[in-house]
C-alpha cells in the first residue's frame, strides 16, 4: 500500500513537471531504469504521455548533459485547494480497489445503460469499443463484430480517466477541467444526470460520490455499512440553480447520486432527459 | 491549455488552412505586352536550360523538383497529394501555435523506439504508392477520432492510439485486422501489413506511444515506421488533406 502511496506521488510531481532530469553523460542507464519502471505500467492509458521520462530513454541521438524541466503553467497540487481524490490513495486503497469504485459510482449514475444503448458504429461513439470496431472497419475487415461485453468493459475512456486521475492523486480542479474538455470534445460518455444547466459537467458531485464510496470500503475492514440512502417522508419541490445536475439534486436529498432516476421518473412530463435541466425550473422531489 | 487535450489530443478549431489558389505566378494580362513577351521569353529560356518544364502556367510550389503531385489508389478512392499553390498562404489556427505546454506537448525523440525507422514525407507518399496502394501496407492516424474527422493525410486509417494499449480488450481484434495471427499465446506476424504512423507530429507523443504498443504485442520493427513530422509537418507544407 504504501508503495502504491509513494508511486502515485512520484507520478504526481513528475507530471506536474518541478523535478529535474540530470543526464549525466556516464549515466545513461539510470533514466533508462526509470523509463521502464512502475511509471509506464502504472500509466499505461491515455494519460501516460505526461511522462517525459520515457520518451527521453528513447532518444537515440546523445543526451545533452543537463535538462531542466521548468514549471509549467497548469495546475499543480500546491494550487490546489480541494484534493479529495487525492486523499484516496493515502487512505490505502489500490489500483483494483480505485477501478471498481470508480466503475460501480458510475454504474450508479446510468453510464453503462447509455453506452450499452449505444451503436459502437455511430460516429459519436467514442469509447474503446467504438472505436476498435472502428479501426476495424477501416482496415478493411467488415466481418468483425463487436460481442456484447460485460459494463466494467463498457466503460470506456471516462472511467479509465477519472481511474488515472485518482491513481496519480490528482486535484480535483484537474479532474474537473480533464472532463469537462473531454466532455465537450464529444470524446468520452458523460452520465446525463450530472449535466448541469449550463450543459458542463458536475464533476464535483461525481468526485463527492466517489470518495463516499472510498471510504466505506477504505482500511479493508467493512466498516459498519452506512445508511447510503436517505428515506425522504414527503414529497418536497427544488428549484434549479446553475451547477446544478440531477445527481447533485439526488445526492443532496437522498444520499446518492444514482436516485436521480426517481427525480427523472417524477418529472418525465417537463424533463425530457436528465441533463436537460434548467435553471430556475421546479423539480419535484418525490418521497421514497 | 489543459493536459487533456494535448493527450487524447483533440480540439475543435479548424485549422484554417485555406484552398489552394492557382495563378498567383501568372503575369498580369494588362501589363506592357512587350516587356511581358520578353520576361515570357528569357523565363522560357531559363527553363528550358535547367531542364525545368517550360509550360506558361506552370505551378510554382512543386513536391519535389521532379513531381508536382502524387496520385495513388488505396482501396478504391483515389487520392491526389500536392501543396496549397498560394505563396503567400500562412498556417493559422491550431497548427500555427508555437508554445504548447510541456509537459504534455514535450519535443518527442527522433525515434519512436531503437529498432523502428523514423521517415519523412516524401517516404510516406513513396508508401502510399507502393504500400499501400497494393494493400500490403497502411498508413496508420494514431489520433482520437475527433482530431482524424478534422482533417487527415490522404489514404490515412484512424486506429487511435489508445486502441492499441493493452487496456482495449479488442486490441487483439485490431492486432489480427492488421495482419498478425495469433496461435495460442503468440502471434505470428509473417503475414503482417506493414505500417506507417503518425499523429499530430514532433509535440504528440501519441504515435510513439502506439508504436511502442504495437512492439510489445511483437509486431516486428522491420513492418513499422515512424513519421515523426505528423500533421504538423504535413500542414507546414501546405500538403493536401482530407476529411474522412
Amino acid at each position: 500500500m504504501y508503495r502504491i502511496t509513494m508511486i502515485t506521488s512520484t507520478l504526481a510531481l513528475a507530471a506536474a513537471g518541478v523535478f529535474l532530469v540530470e543526464f549525466a553523460t556516464t549515466n545513461p542507464s539510470a533514466v533508462t531504469t526509470r523509463a521502464s519502471s512502475d511509471l509506464t505500467a502504472l500509466s499505461a492509458t491515455a494519460v501516460a504521455a505526461a511522462d517525459p521520462a520515457p520518451t527521453m530513454a528513447a532518444a537515440s541521438a546523445p543526451a545533452p548533459q543537463k535538462v531542466v524541466f521548468s514549471k509549467p503553467n497548469i495546475v499543480t497540487d500546491d494550487d490546489a485547494d480541494q484534493n479529495s481524490l487525492r486523499e484516496l490513495t493515502s487512505v490505502g486503497i489500490d489500483t483494483e480497489q480505485n477501478s471498481a469504485l470508480a466503475g460501480d459510482v458510475l454504474d450508479g449514475l446510468g453510464l453503462a445503460t447509455q453506452l450499452a444503448d449505444a451503436d459502437p458504429n455511430t460516429p459519436g461513439s467514442r469509447d474503446l469499443r467504438g472505436m476498435s470496431a472502428g479501426a476495424i472497419r477501416q482496415l478493411g475487415k467488415a466481418e468483425f463484430h463487436v460481442e456484447a461485453q460485460s459494463n466494467t468493459q463498457m466503460q470506456g475512456l471516462l472511467h479509465s480517466l477519472i481511474l488515472q486521475a485518482i491513481n496519480e492523486g490528482r486535484p480535483d480542479e484537474y479532474v474537473d477541467s480533464l472532463l469537462n474538455e473531454a466532455a465537450e470534445a464529444g470524446l468520452v460518455a458523460v452520465p446525463q444526470s450530472l449535466v448541469t444547466p449550463e450543459g458542463s459537467v458536475d464533476t464535483k458531485t461525481l468526485i463527492a460520490a466517489i470518495v463516499d464510496k472510498a471510504a466505506a470500503t477504505s482500511d479493508g475492514v467493512r466498516p459498519t455499512p452506512r445508511p447510503t440512502i436517505r428515506r425522504l417522508e414527503k414529497s418536497v419541490t427544488y428549484t434549479v440553480k446553475y451547477g446544478d445536475s440531477l445527481a447533485a439534486i439526488a445526492y443532496q436529498h437522498y444520499g446518492t447520486t444514482s436516485a436521480y432516476q426517481w427525480i427523472f421518473a417524477a418529472n418525465k412530463e417537463n424533463l425530457s432527459s436528465p441533463d436537460k435541466i434548467q435553471a430556475g425550473q421546479t423539480l419535484i422531489i418525490p418521497a421514497i | 491549455m489543459s493536459w487533456f487535450t494535448c493527450i487524447v489530443g483533440f480540439d475543435r478549431q479548424d485549422i484554417g488552412l485555406r484552398t489552394a489558389r492557382y495563378g498567383a505566378a501568372r503575369p498580369s494580362a494588362n501589363r506592357n505586352t512587350r516587356i511581358a513577351r520578353g520576361m515570357f521569353a528569357a523565363t522560357l529560356a531559363l527553363f528550358t536550360a535547367i531542364g525545368l518544364p517550360t509550360t506558361a502556367s506552370a505551378q510554382s510550389v512543386r513536391l519535389t523538383v521532379d513531381a508536382h503531385d502524387r496520385s495513388f489508389a488505396i482501396n478504391g478512392n483515389s487520392y491526389t497529394v500536392a501543396r496549397i499553390q498560394d505563396e503567400s498562404n500562412t498556417l493559422t489556427g491550431e497548427f500555427a501555435k508555437t508554445s504548447r505546454a510541456c509537459p504534455p506537448f514535450c519535443i518527442t525523440p527522433m525515434s519512436a523506439t531503437r529498432d523502428v525507422e523514423t521517415i519523412g514525407e516524401l517516404e510516406v507518399m513513396d508508401f502510399l504508392e507502393t504500400m499501400a496502394a497494393k494493400n500490403e501496407g497502411h498508413l496508420i492516424d494514431t489520433r482520437l477520432p475527433g482530431w482524424f474527422e478534422q482533417g487527415t493525410i490522404p489514404g490515412a486509417v484512424n486506429v487511435p492510439f489508445t486502441t492499441l494499449e493493452d487496456s482495449n480488450p479488442f486490441r487483439d481484434d485490431i492486432v489480427a485486422a492488421l495482419g498478425g495471427l495469433k496461435q495460442g499465446d503468440t502471434w505470428d506476424f509473417s503475414a503482417a501489413r506493414h505500417l506507417v504512423l503518425f499523429c499530430n507530429g514532433p509535440w504528440c507523443l501519441q504515435a510513439p506511444m502506439a508504436v511502442r504498443a504495437l512492439r510489445k504485442v511483437g509486431y516486428p520493427a522491420e513492418k513499422i515506421k515512424y513519421y515523426r513530422g505528423g500533421m504538423q509537418v504535413w500542414h507546414s507544407l501546405g500538403l493536401s488533406t482530407v476529411k474522412p
